[in-house]
């Protein structure tokens, strides 16, 4: 059953595009961000440190890279996974050769930023390991590809083969697949959480190595941003633009607190540059899986990625955010306001005076907007609607915030004053989440602890 | 005192031998507007116009003192918003140029301040549309091997997105066309590019598609459609993030 169902000979590229887009799809890791890389004229391509997006699909997800499994068919049986063994799917591989020259087609028309680069199990770790290695090989040094790679490392693949990977990557990501290593027993058996740890350790250690080159004489010499460009000509760096890894949302039974420490451990012990949430999609059925009766947990993927951003931009910790007592998000606060109302008594912030950390914590300030304050407060004296063209949103901000000693309108710093006033407001989620179009309308509620359903 | 009008035709050349001509008349700075030429303008009471045709020599002179007086990132300022679709954006450079050379490059940190928030934001504008084009701007391959590409930008970016080409596809032959402006960017391998008019292409048959290309886009066109997800289909959200207006001249969604 899980051998190719039409011999791989016969299938077009057409058809294999198709059946190994769609059946990389759900992975959510599309970026191209992370490594500036200047083009030359022996090379074809560069890349953009803050990533390009070239397209939209129809779920609204930025395309950036050609995002493709090497191969569907898989000696794994993962419960969750669309391609796991026992599932009756077509399955295909494409050659090294084929992805080689669709990326370079493409990249060519301005189509994609570069490839991304999964596979399933074929044979073995290894073996599908050296067929990543090969395509990467390939579009590096026969087609002079200089745009961006992110590759997956197989876990339990040979570290030599993932090392000689990382020199021909900008990306590598190993996913994690579920929040813990219960989970990980109970819905993935081929698969243990060491041998993915594993590989993920031995990419942050190289990578600490990306901080040295080998001088004339065979010594280390620490590099500097200057050489930056002659190094990686000179010896490849390793992995420039970090790793990356992912979790399913919703298909096991953690908390969303058991989910951010858990992320936020990858980004402290691993040096990870994204974690990445993905709403769980049911494509199995099996048995073992959670119904969802209201489609994927769009907005509770929501809610992780808000939190990640305060974890990795405004020097939030996920104790901050919740507890053992308080282990889910609110669904109707997002969590920096539900981190402010529990904290009233660091506020009202003076805007003309706060620290950048002590900006960052405002609701309705962002990372852009308190950068700009910080700027336009050297050469005068703000006002609330200067604020107002610096992207503050003040009707979030001005329940925690003086500008010049006052506050914007005399206020009750109260919390329940202040949750009505949130909750009258409509919070911009993005458009479809939630269900009701571009704004969400938040009414009556009675519980904001409401924790997030999950039937099984 | 009659109000002095100078008249630009809305370039940088123009914008700034305009700026130069209203400084040296010495005529008082609050006497003195300029604005971009249009038919349709309805002309003001008690005003003298003066047209001003674009000196390169005197705009030079002009950049060369913005790039002394306000740094290279002051300049690049300046140069986003003169390229800017906005109305009135002569008038807003050359007041935001009265307060820049009093108060040197630290004129870029007063985000608030009424003469540089409108040029912020009209740097703001032309960027994001630079970066939305540099995303959803499509080559075909003609024939002969060279790349073409048609835009239709509201802000006049071409010589911004250009560069951005230039390093990427060095090896490449390629054209990219502003069908608004009726302008293109040349760029032939290993060398600059160079802006030309499009009449310069006069031989239709040039811009014949080579015989791979409907191939490659249906392939592309298949990539599009299998990798949404159907269970979170969000039709609004791509319309969100992709205006219409760029799917023009994108091939998937034909």
């Amino acid at each position: 059953m899980k051998q190719t169902v039409y011999g791989q000979e016969n299938m077009s590229i057409m058809d294999k595009l198709a059946i190994l887009s769609d059946a990389a799809k759900y992975d959510v890791a599309c970026t191209s961000s992370g490594v500036a890389r200047k083009g030359t004229s022996a090379t074809m391509g560069n890349t953009i440190a803050g990533g390009i997006c070239h397209c939209f699909a129809a779920d609204g997800r930025c395309i950036s890279l050609l995002k493709i499994l090497f191969t569907n068919e898989c000696i794994f049986d993962c419960k969750y996974c669309v391609n796991r063994s026992s599932n009756d799917v077509v399955r295909t591989s494409f050659t090294a050769k084929e992805v080689a020259r669709l990326v370079i087609q493409f990249y060519r028309r301005n189509y994609i930023e570069g490839l991304f680069l999964s596979s399933g199990i074929y044979k073995s770790p290894d073996y599908t390991m050296e067929q990543l290695y090969e395509t990467l090989r390939i579009l590096r040094e026969e087609y002079q590809f200089n745009g961006y790679i992110h590759v997956k490392a197989i876990p339990g693949a040979d570290p030599l083969l993932i090392e000689r990977t990382g020199y021909l990557a900008d990306r590598m990501s190993i996913n994690l697949e579920l929040p813990t290593a219960d989970g990980l027993k109970a819905l993935a058996p081929n698969k243990k959480r060491t041998a993915i740890l594993k590989p993920m350790r031995q990419i942050q250690i190289k990578r600490e190595d990306n901080q040295y080159r080998i001088g004339m004489k065979g010594e280390l010499v620490p590099r500097n941003q200057r050489n930056e460009l002659m190094a990686y000509k000179k010896n490849k760096t390793f992995v420039p633009a970090g790793q990356s890894s992912q979790m399913i949302v919703g298909a096991t039974n953690e908390s969303d607190y058991e989910i951010i420490k858990v992320a936020e451990a990858l980004y402290k012990n691993f040096d990870l540059k994204r974690v990445f949430y993905s709403a769980f999609v049911n494509t199995t059925f099996d048995t073992h899986l959670p119904v969802l009766q209201d489609g994927p947990p769009l907005l509770r993927e929501h809610r992780l990625y808000q939190a990640d951003w305060l974890l990795r931009f405004y020097g939030f910790e996920a104790s901050e955010l919740l507890s053992e007592q308080k282990p889910n998000f609110n669904i109707l606060l997002d969590p920096k306001c539900n981190w402010a109302l529990n904290h009233l008594e660091q506020f009202p912030v003076e805007v003309t005076k706060a620290s950048y950390k002590t900006l960052l914590r405002v609701p309705g300030i962002g990372v852009k907007s308190a950068q700009r304050i910080l700027l336009a407060r050297k050469s005068c004296l703000l006002d609330f609607s200067d604020l107002k063209k610096m992207g503050v949103v003040l009707k979030r901000a001005l329940y925690f915030i003086t500008c010049n000693g006052r506050m914007m309108y005399p206020v009750k710093l109260e919390p329940d004053f202040i949750i009505n006033h949130m909750l009258d407001l409509k919070e911009q989620l993005p458009n479809g989440i939630g269900g009701t179009g571009v704004y969400q309308q938040i009414s009556l509620f009675d519980d904001t602890d409401t924790r997030w359903r999950l039937s099984v | 005192m009659l109000q002095r009008i100078y008249v630009t035709d809305g370039s940088i050349d123009g914008i700034f031998t305009a700026i130069y001509r209203a400084w040296e008349s010495k005529y008082g700075h609050k006497n003195i507007k300029l604005i971009e030429r249009d038919e349709n303008e309805t002309l003001e009471f008690f005003s003298e116009y003066i047209d001003i045709e674009p000196e390169q020599e005197i705009s030079y002179k002009v950049a060369k003192t913005i790039k002394e007086r306000l740094s290279n990132v002051g300049y690049k300022f300046v140069v986003k918003a003169c390229l800017s679709k906005e109305k009135g954006r002569s008038d807003a450079v050359y007041r935001f140029l009265l307060l820049g050379f009093s108060v040197g490059a630290s004129v870029l940190e007063q985000l608030a301040h009424p003469y540089v928030y409108p040029i912020y934001k009209m740097n703001k504008n032309v960027t994001n549309e630079v970066l939305h084009y540099m995303g959803f701007l499509r080559f075909e391959e003609l024939k002969n091997g060279v790349l073409c590409a048609k835009i239709c930008p509201l802000n006049n970016i071409l010589t911004l997105l250009s560069p951005h080409f230039s390093d990427r596809f060095q090896n490449e032959d390629w054209i990219i066309m502003d069908e608004r402006r009726g302008i293109a960017a040349l760029h032939k391998k290993r060398s600059d590019y160079l802006i030309v008019e499009c009449s310069f292409f006069t031989n239709e048959a040039f811009f014949q598609c080579s015989d791979e290309e409907t191939y490659l886009q249906h392939l592309w066109k298949s990539f599009i459609n299998s990798i949404g997800i159907s269970e979170r289909e969000n039709e609004k959200l791509r319309q969100q993030m992709l205006p219409k207006r760029f799917q023009e001249f994108m091939k998937e969604f034909d």
